[in-house]
């Protein structure tokens, strides 16, 4: 069975990316949105196993969506993506309830993080 | 009858003896000693002063300087010399017979008995009086008087000193006094006019001292607020700097990288589409970012505002706002000038650039009009729009809305380069707001369009 991972990401580059990324992933359905209000919005629907959220966004914030999945939805899990230093935000992002947080700028090293959230095997 | 010897004895001896005191007599008048010879005459005791000797002192007398007189106890004058007849215009003839009294001024009269009364008594005194002249005018004298020793008689003899020059120079030093007591008076006056008007400037002087202090003060704060926001400014900049930074390079930069990395995984796969698809990505990206370097360096430095004159840095302007913004400037430039300061000039385009990122912000209009006109003395630049305007009337939330609005910091920025800000807007009506900069050596014509 396929593990769903909702892309929150505001910049559309960054959100082609990801669908590149992702696009030979057998194991893996994605689907991506530019807000959290948007995110909040279809979680009840497609039912993510992991939420792949940017922390920075315009409208409600990574951290802030976040803190809200994590409590409602408790066994979704939520992997943390930044541009700017992740020793920076590391402590809030887990505090919020996210299950770790990495950079942007770790690439394609991102599907590795995510594999390994969703105990996908290569 | 037949005289007795002793009788003829004594009648010679008495004749002898007044044959001698005749002699000693004679001596005495020839040699000069005696001046007058006393006679007992069935009519009293008479003097006879001996010509010679009275001449000398009548010549003395009728040529010294002092009037001189001489009185009876009643007063009559029995004598005036020439020069007293001269003093009062009378000749000695109208003089002697008459009471001295007739000569003393009425005023004076009483005076004159005490006085004279005195005299008579054998006291020798001194005093002013006046004299009436022939002419009736007044003539101040100093009467000196001494009792003539006459045997017999209570006569008395008066030296009278003219004391006319005397007064005319005491009256000239009166005047003189009084002149300089006027003098001294209108000085005295003068010095406390200036006094009051030293006091009148010190006073002027410390209230405009207290007002410097209380302008030193407010520019001072001026200063400092202008200086918060200029620094609150600079910090909006950094930040909207960092912001395009790593909202749109970075994330452009990010992608290329990855997608570097997702080409290196397709070619090793040899899957050709994908190859393709990621370098046109990345060919986009690589485009997108130069763009966004340019964009970066062309807002933050515009090239248009180093060398143009004004007028293209605030169509420049006018472009970047629709294109960054959407905000339609429609601009208007009544006379072509460039600011010769770089400074300024970028200064000059940012307080503009402030007020239409206002009408983005506050206005809800898409529309603004920038307009730029001369008159003699000043620089008129004006932004207007029709969008929803705020109430000026409304004086506490002026200042508030002020601050809000960034314009307090614009008004202090013009302030201190000598111009003004003019605010006019009310609810629904929209905003016009007008810098004014006087036109001066800042400033340089490039021609009307």
């Amino acid at each position: 069975m396929k593990k769903k991972i909702l892309i929150i990401e505001d910049n559309e580059d960054i959100r082609m990316l990801y669908k590149r990324m992702f696009r030979k992933e057998k194991m893996i359905e994605i689907s991506a949105v530019e807000s959290g209000e948007e995110a909040l919005r279809i979680i009840p629907d497609f039912k993510p196993d992991l939420l792949f959220v940017d922390i920075s966004l315009p409208g409600i914030s990574g951290l802030e969506l976040t803190r809200k999945v994590s409590q409602e939805y408790p066994s979704v899990k939520i992997l943390v993506v930044t541009g700017h230093e992740v020793i920076r935000y590391y402590d809030e992002a887990i505090n919020s309830g996210a299950d770790d947080l990495v950079s942007k700028e770790i690439g394609k090293d991102i599907l590795i993080k995510c594999r390994k959230l969703l105990q996908i095997q290569d | 009858m037949k005289q007795t010897p002793k009788s003829k004895d004594e009648q010679i001896g008495k004749l002898k003896e007044k044959l001698r005191e005749a002699e000693a007599n004679l001596e005495a008048i020839r040699s000069g000693a005696a001046d007058a010879i006393v006679v007992n005459t069935k009519d009293g005791v008479k003097v006879f002063t001996i010509q010679g000797a009275e001449a000398a002192y009548k010549i003395m007398v009728e040529t010294m300087n002092e009037g001189a007189l001489t009185l009876d106890s009643d007063g009559v004058i029995l004598y005036v010399n020439s020069r007293f007849s001269s003093m009062i215009g009378f000749d000695s003839s109208e003089l002697v017979g008459k009471l001295i009294y007739n000569f003393i001024p009425q005023n004076q009269v009483k005076g004159f008995e005490s006085f004279f009364g005195k005299s008579v008594k054998g006291r020798k005194i001194y005093q002013d009086f006046e004299l009436v002249k022939r002419d009736s005018s007044i003539l101040p004298v100093y009467f000196s008087s001494a009792p003539l020793d006459v045997v017999g008689r209570n006569d008395v003899c008066i030296v009278a000193s003219d004391l006319s020059e005397r007064y005319k120079a005491k009256r000239k030093l009166l005047e003189l006094n009084n002149s300089l007591e006027k003098k001294v008076r209108e000085r005295t006056d003068e010095l406390e006019k200036r006094k009051n008007e030293l006091e009148k400037s010190q006073q002027q002087l410390e209230k405009f001292a207290a007002s410097l202090e209380d302008q030193v003060e407010h520019r001072t704060k001026q200063v400092r607020e202008l200086t918060k926001a200029l620094s609150l400014a600079e910090q909006k900049q950094r930040q909207r700097f960092s912001l395009i930074l790593h909202e749109d390079l970075q994330q452009v930069l990010f992608s290329i990288k990855a997608r570097f990395v997702l080409l290196k995984d397709s070619i090793k796969e040899g899957d050709s589409k994908e190859i393709e698809e990621d370098i046109e990505e990345l060919e986009r990206l690589s485009t997108k970012a130069i763009s966004t370097t340019k964009r970066l360096a062309i807002e933050f430095s515009p090239p248009v505002l180093q060398k143009e004159g004004l007028d293209a840095a605030l169509k420049w302007l006018a472009f970047h706002m629709e294109r960054q913004y959407g905000l339609k400037v429609y601009v208007c430039i009544e006379e072509k000038f460039r600011i010769i300061r770089e400074d300024e000039r970028v200064l000059l385009v940012l307080l503009v650039q402030e007020l239409l990122l206002n009408v983005v912000k506050h206005a809800k209009t898409k529309n603004a009009n920038l307009i730029v006109s001369r008159d003699d003395k000043h620089i008129n630049i004006c932004v207007e729009d029709k969008g929803a305007g705020f109430d000026l009337k409304q004086e506490k939330n002026f200042a508030r809305k002020k601050a809000h609005f960034g314009l307090f910091s614009i008004e202090e920025r013009l302030r201190l380069s000598g111009g003004s800000l003019d605010i006019t807007s009310s609810p629904g009506q929209g905003t016009r707001i007008s810098m004014k900069l006087p036109f001066d050596s800042r400033f340089q014509q490039l021609g009307v369009e």
